[in-house]
């Protein structure tokens, strides 16, 4: 019985993995294809390999690249950071008002972006940060930094009491406690956290698509999307242009991705104990 | 060194959950208090009220000439300022530092020179027997080594006073007395004044100067070892400091004639017995070392009372004594002898009159011991 319960887990499993990857799968693949082998072969069959697709698309794509980089990367940075000590003001305060306020970071992370398109455009016209660097990365803020919060907070509250209560007894102030006791504790939840807001970040198309006009500002999703209405529809490079946008978020994950995974044991540990 | 003194601390929980019940308790400069009672009744919380994780709901809390909490008042010294040395039942080393960092973490809080740390903690690891261990992590160690880290912690601050969580029950049953017998020893050697909480009546009784013990939040009785051993204040604090026999009953007969008539245990009471008066209802109660059995002829012995004769039911090995388990009639007696016995032995059975304690049914306070 254990071995039939076994194999269907690994079934459901292949089955499951499968329905993720052949999108990723027909991306890759279309990828290389010339524009007329785009649209005239079955969309998962491969058909001839032509590099220069790629080479041409991320000629185009480089400057959205380093767009993102240089939005995304203080963004994860910082939301990580001053989510993390919000996650301990929560965590230390225990009084109604904080809870009240927790209860509006979370919710406030689950509201769509669109509902907050106006308001945003105009406070950074008024701030004089619309079409900025400094104003995509302060509205990536207002979105990730309760989301950097909340995952904190869950991380935060499998830390046993007794580490932070240890420490206050020890004579370290609250920002030691932070720093020397808590970060460390609850690191497989700071990199499980950063790389979920890294890929959030790098992913997000509305929030650069209000806030950026000049085309220069334009970091990799918005600029894919642009790219393809600026050549008329070309398959291939549409592909070709999906893969380079993919690529950064894919290699993270496929090289911190144990990271993350650990982080998420940590919860199930930290909830045993 | 300084003394710890609560005044009227009481701490509620939540709206109606009383974990600590008007606590009176003086801890003398140097003195090692231990504060007992059964999981649930507030030792625990008595303990992080004076490390200042809790804040009493009433009462006043004193550490030296400081008033560290009182609400009334309005003080509330944070733990981080109260200079107070805390082990904790798990130890709570930090897992992320090695032996040398954690020792030196509270050092290195109070910002001391680089060189100073390293020679408090090296000392403080060689009075300890850890020197070898500074650069290891916890997880690394014995139980009984992460015990020494969490008490050179603990003390490489020079606190005021320590603290300590059940310290033992972590430990293996034979490291466990090694472990009293070091905390005992390092305590004279600094004279610091210590509270340490516990349910075991073994830490209680090898380790404590004094011992106050705790019900449901009330301090029952705060004495000597022997006196809280031999004179418990009621039954609660007789049963669970040690092994007793308790049989109800009531008094017979007065003057200098009064017997202790329990149905199947029937003893004559010494004659200067006092406060107790005929028809009384008692309970009647006899530690399993303060009965003799015999299986010759009568014993004539001032300060033996003849009870009746039983059956050995059980006898075992202790290790150089025998646990006993005799039968008088219904009633089944407790008792730790000397020599040892065969099942089935019919035997006589005296209880010690000087270790014989009488508390009232009602009240179930001591009235004669």
């Amino acid at each position: 019985m254990v071995n039939a319960k076994s194999v269907i887990h690994q079934v459901v499993l292949a089955i499951i993995i499968a329905v993720w990857l052949i999108p990723l799968y027909a991306m890759v693949i279309n990828s290389f294809k010339s524009n007329l082998a785009a649209q005239t072969t079955p969309v998962l069959l491969p058909s001839g390999f032509l590099a220069s697709n790629i080479v041409t698309v991320a000629q185009g794509l480089v400057y959205g690249l380093i767009n993102s980089a240089i939005v995304v990367l203080p963004v994860v940075a910082i939301s990580t950071f001053l989510g993390a000590l919000a996650a301990f003001g929560f965590y230390r305060l225990r009084h109604w008002l904080s809870d009240f306020l927790f209860t509006l970071v979370a919710i406030g992370t689950f509201i769509p972006y669109e509902v907050a398109a106006v308001p945003l455009v105009k406070i950074m016209v008024a701030l004089g940060l619309f079409n900025t660097y400094g104003g995509l990365i302060l509205a990536y803020l207002i979105f990730f930094i309760p989301t950097g919060a909340l995952l904190m907070s869950i991380f935060i509250s499998v830390i046993p009491k007794d580490y932070i209560e240890m420490a206050y007894i020890d004579g370290a102030s609250d920002f030691t406690v932070f720093l020397r006791i808590l970060l460390p504790l609850a690191m497989p939840g700071v990199i499980a956290t950063a790389i979920y807001i890294l890929i959030m970040a790098w992913n997000n198309f509305f929030i650069p698509l209000v806030l950026v006009e000049s085309p220069s500002l334009r970091p990799i999703a918005l600029a894919v999307q642009k790219y393809i209405g600026g050549y008329g529809v070309l398959y291939n490079e549409t592909y070709a242009g999906s893969l380079i946008a993919a690529i950064v978020p894919l290699v993270i994950f496929v090289l911190l991705g144990r990271y993350f995974v650990r982080g998420l044991l940590a919860l199930g540990a930290g909830a045993k104990g | 060194m300084v003394r710890v003194y609560l005044h009227e601390v009481t701490k509620i929980f939540g709206k109606n959950v009383v974990a600590l019940d008007k606590v009176e308790l003086e801890v003398k400069s140097g003195e090692f208090m231990v504060v007992m009672g059964p999981s649930g009744h507030g030792k625990t919380t008595l303990l992080r009220v004076v490390a200042g994780l809790e804040e009493p709901t009433d009462g006043e809390v004193w550490i030296g000439d400081n008033l560290v909490a009182s609400p009334k008042k309005g003080v509330f010294v944070p733990p981080k300022d109260r200079n107070v040395g805390m082990v904790f039942q798990n130890w709570a080393l930090y897992p992320h530092m090695k032996v040398f960092d954690n020792i030196a973490f509270p050092l290195r809080i109070k910002k001391l020179p680089k060189d100073e740390i390293e020679k408090k903690v090296k000392e403080i690891a060689e009075v300890l027997g850890i020197a070898e261990t500074l650069d290891r992590y916890p997880r690394q160690l014995s139980g009984g080594q992460q015990q020494r880290v969490a008490i050179a912690r603990a003390l490489v601050k020079e606190p005021q006073v320590l603290l300590m969580d059940e310290p033992f029950s972590n430990l293996d049953a034979r490291i466990r007395v090694t472990a009293r017998a070091f905390v005992k020893d390092i305590q004279r050697k600094l004279g610091i004044t210590t509270i340490l909480v516990t349910h075991d009546p073994a830490d209680a009784l090898t380790l404590a100067d004094r011992i106050a013990v705790l019900r449901r939040g009330v301090i029952q009785q705060i004495g000597l070892p022997n006196e809280i051993y031999d004179r418990p204040a009621n039954v609660f604090v007789a049963n669970f400091i040690g092994d007793i026999n308790l049989f109800e009953g009531s008094i017979v007969g007065k003057g200098n004639e009064m017997y202790f008539d329990g149905g199947d245990v029937k003893l004559q009471l010494p004659s200067n017995i006092q406060g107790i008066a005929n028809s009384q209802n008692v309970i009647l109660g006899i530690r399993p070392e303060d009965i003799v059995l015999t299986k010759e002829a009568q014993l004539s012995n001032n300060d033996l009372a003849y009870v009746g004769k039983g059956i050995v039911e059980i006898s075992e090995f202790a290790g150089g004594k025998f646990n006993v388990m005799v039968k008088l009639q219904n009633t089944e007696i407790k008792v730790v002898s000397s020599t040892s016995f065969s099942l089935g032995d019919a035997v006589n059975i005296y209880f010690r009159t000087s270790k014989i304690k009488i508390f009232d049914k009602q009240s179930e306070n001591i009235i004669y011991g």
